[in-house]
């Protein structure tokens, strides 16, 4: 019988720190910014809520970016440990 | 001295005989004679070229001119979309896509329906499946060739090349490189279109700032005493409200943008499961940095031409103001369009002649005879596409509507299958869920539309309809699934054996 592996649940600390930041980014664009951003006001020119969302935009990709070349890393390593003759489908 | 409209029309004939050397060329040509290296790429392309494949697939005619239009009409409501063009593929592209092709690799997946009936059991519901999709992909090849055509139209002027005109241009050139060489052919060509549009939407907001003859400052300032409702959510019609802003870049894009049956070919005909998750880490930058421009594009056009309809305005202007480089702007506009539409054109010609044809019409015969009819498949959906972006443009309009409703609900299945945790998830439970969630969107969406108009949701909610679909859909799909019969376990263990051997991290 073969084990259950439940694949929802981060299993390194790198895809816990991409679970979260990609949370704390998430939050801060979809729920923060039509709240306590919507005003009239220039940013460089700019509205206000679109220099915010833009902004998270970019820090979102680039923390996400950092942290899944990390993941990347990782699998492999473990794929060297466990698999030696590891074939990619 | 040429003319404005003779400019245009050689800039635009440039970028159609690139785009079909590009697209007939010797590279892309597979060599093999079979489904799976013709509607999808077997081999798998690599980081670059699926990277821009994806990119340019992606973005629609909604991104030009659509995007200038919506800032145009509703203002800075369009930020929201931003949120799709980051969520998409750190979300969706990224967990899931890398799912989709790690089991389409190895187990030869060519259509959505291959995947999902896999998983759940073949016959009716497979059929289902791959019927339901393409129902409901249907509107959006027409939404991908009349914007580009009105675009082209405008831009050549309408006594020159009428709409119909610049329809059938664009649906030859489609036709042409799409039944030539299939997903190779298309993938190369999306990737000059990706290149091109992301050039020429750039191009255009420096212009546009140009013929403003002022900074972003100024702009802000003059919009402000204009109209100042562009500036902030809920906008000039009042509709975009932050319920909107929270429902309509998830539910009603995001969460079915990948999942379209064009996303699956692109992650079946990756090289392997690493370039698909380093595709989802940074195709976002794309996707986003071409929505920047567009709120430059958007305001400049409302400055210098008030009172248009949204998506003919910046058609309009260039029509006005058009440098000698405008059918720069013009080409790029088809390259939004026409990436798209080949993507989807080749994905419903896969799923028609690999779910149906060859399963249930004509079992049994060689690749090469499937292919053939999947051209004529092709040519066929580009004709009927046409005749309906001839009809009645609103129509069409609900109907993308109802494709972002429809596809949706498929979501649970595709978790079900490439995300395991433990769930108990049933193929009736999966149609109960699908129905009810169609049903819910369909009241929701047709009875608040102005066409329709038959009911009104109570004071102070403006949820997207889109919404209403997934949040029954997927309780239904639970609660029904509880007493149904599970999947196969030989086929469950089969492929989430797969899905472990790849992404299972402890020994």
């Amino acid at each position: 019988m073969q084990k259950f592996h439940n694949h929802i649940v981060p299993q390194t600390l790198y895809q816990w720190l991409y679970l979260i930041w990609f949370m704390i980014c998430l939050v801060a664009v979809w729920i923060i910014a039509p709240f306590y951003f919507n005003e009239p006001i220039p940013v460089f020119g700019f509205p206000l809520l679109f220099v915010w969302v833009t902004a998270w935009g970019f820090a979102w990709l680039i923390g996400c970016v950092f942290l899944g070349l990390k993941i990347e890393k990782e699998r492999q390593d473990f794929k060297k440990i466990t698999k030696p003759k590891y074939i990619d489908y | 001295m040429i003319s404005s409209s003779t400019l245009t029309i050689i800039i635009c004939a440039c970028y159609a005989a690139l785009i079909l050397y590009v697209g007939t060329g010797k590279w892309t040509k597979g060599g093999a004679v079979r489904m799976d290296d013709y509607f999808k790429v077997g081999p798998g392309f690599g980081f670059i070229v699926l990277y821009l494949g994806i990119a340019g697939g992606f973005h629609t005619a909604f991104a030009i001119p659509g995007s200038m239009g919506f800032y145009y009409t509703h203002g800075v409501a369009f930020a929201a979309n931003i949120l799709w063009t980051v969520l998409t593929p750190l979300g969706v592209i990224y967990f899931i896509g890398s799912r989709i092709t790690c089991l389409g690799k190895k187990f030869n997946y060519i259509t959505p329906a291959d995947l999902l009936g896999d998983y759940f059991g073949e016959g009716k519901f497979k059929i289902f499946i791959a019927s339901y999709i393409l129902i409901g992909c249907i509107p959006l090849m027409s939404a991908n060739i009349i914007g580009p055509a009105i675009l082209l139209s405008e831009g050549i002027g309408p006594d020159i090349l009428p709409r119909w005109a610049a329809l059938l241009v664009i649906s030859i050139l489609v036709m042409i490189y799409i039944t030539s060489s299939g997903m190779r052919g298309l993938t190369w060509t999306t990737v000059v279109q990706a290149v091109w549009m992301f050039i020429a939407i750039w191009l255009a907001a420096f212009w546009c700032l140009s013929l403003f003859d002022g900074s972003m400052l100024d702009l802000f300032n003059t919009i402000k005493d204009q109209r100042p409702e562009l500036l902030t959510l809920p906008g000039p019609m009042g509709n975009k409200t932050a319920q909107w802003w929270m429902t309509w870049p998830v539910f009603g894009i995001a969460l079915y943008w990948a999942i379209l049956p064009r996303g699956f070919l692109f992650f079946y005909s990756a090289r392997n499961v690493e370039t698909i998750r380093k595709i989802g880490l940074t195709v976002g930058f794309y996707l986003m940095m071409l929505y920047i421009p567009a709120i430059i594009i958007g305001f400049v056009t409302f400055v210098m031409m008030p009172d248009m309809a949204g998506d003919k305005s910046f058609p309009a202007l260039l029509a006005e103001q058009a440098p000698w480089w405008g059918g720069f702007i013009i080409a790029g506009g088809l390259a939004a369009g026409m990436s798209s539409l080949d993507a989807d054109i080749n994905a419903n010609s896969a799923m028609i002649t690999k779910d149906i044809y060859s399963k249930y019409v004509r079992p049994n015969a060689p690749d090469a005879h499937y292919i053939n009819f999947g051209k004529l498949v092709m040519v066929t959906l580009i004709v009927i596409t046409v005749i309906t972006s001839l009809r009645d443009w609103g129509l069409v309009t609900i109907m993308i509507g109802v494709t972002a409703g429809m596809i949706t609900q498929i979501l649970p299945a595709v978790l079900a299958v490439t995300i395991p945790t433990g769930l108990r998830i049933t193929k009736t439970g999966i149609l109960a869920g699908i129905v009810a969630g169609l049903v819910s969107f369909l009241v929701v969406f047709l009875g608040t539309n102005p066409s329709f108009g038959f009911m009104t949701l109570p004071q102070g909610w403006s949820f997207d309809a889109s919404f209403f679909g997934l949040i029954l859909n997927v309780p239904v799909a639970l609660i029904v699934s509880r007493f149904t019969e599970m999947p196969d376990p030989e086929r469950v263990a089969r492929i989430r054996g797969a899905l472990d051997d790849e992404f299972k991290r402890t020994s």
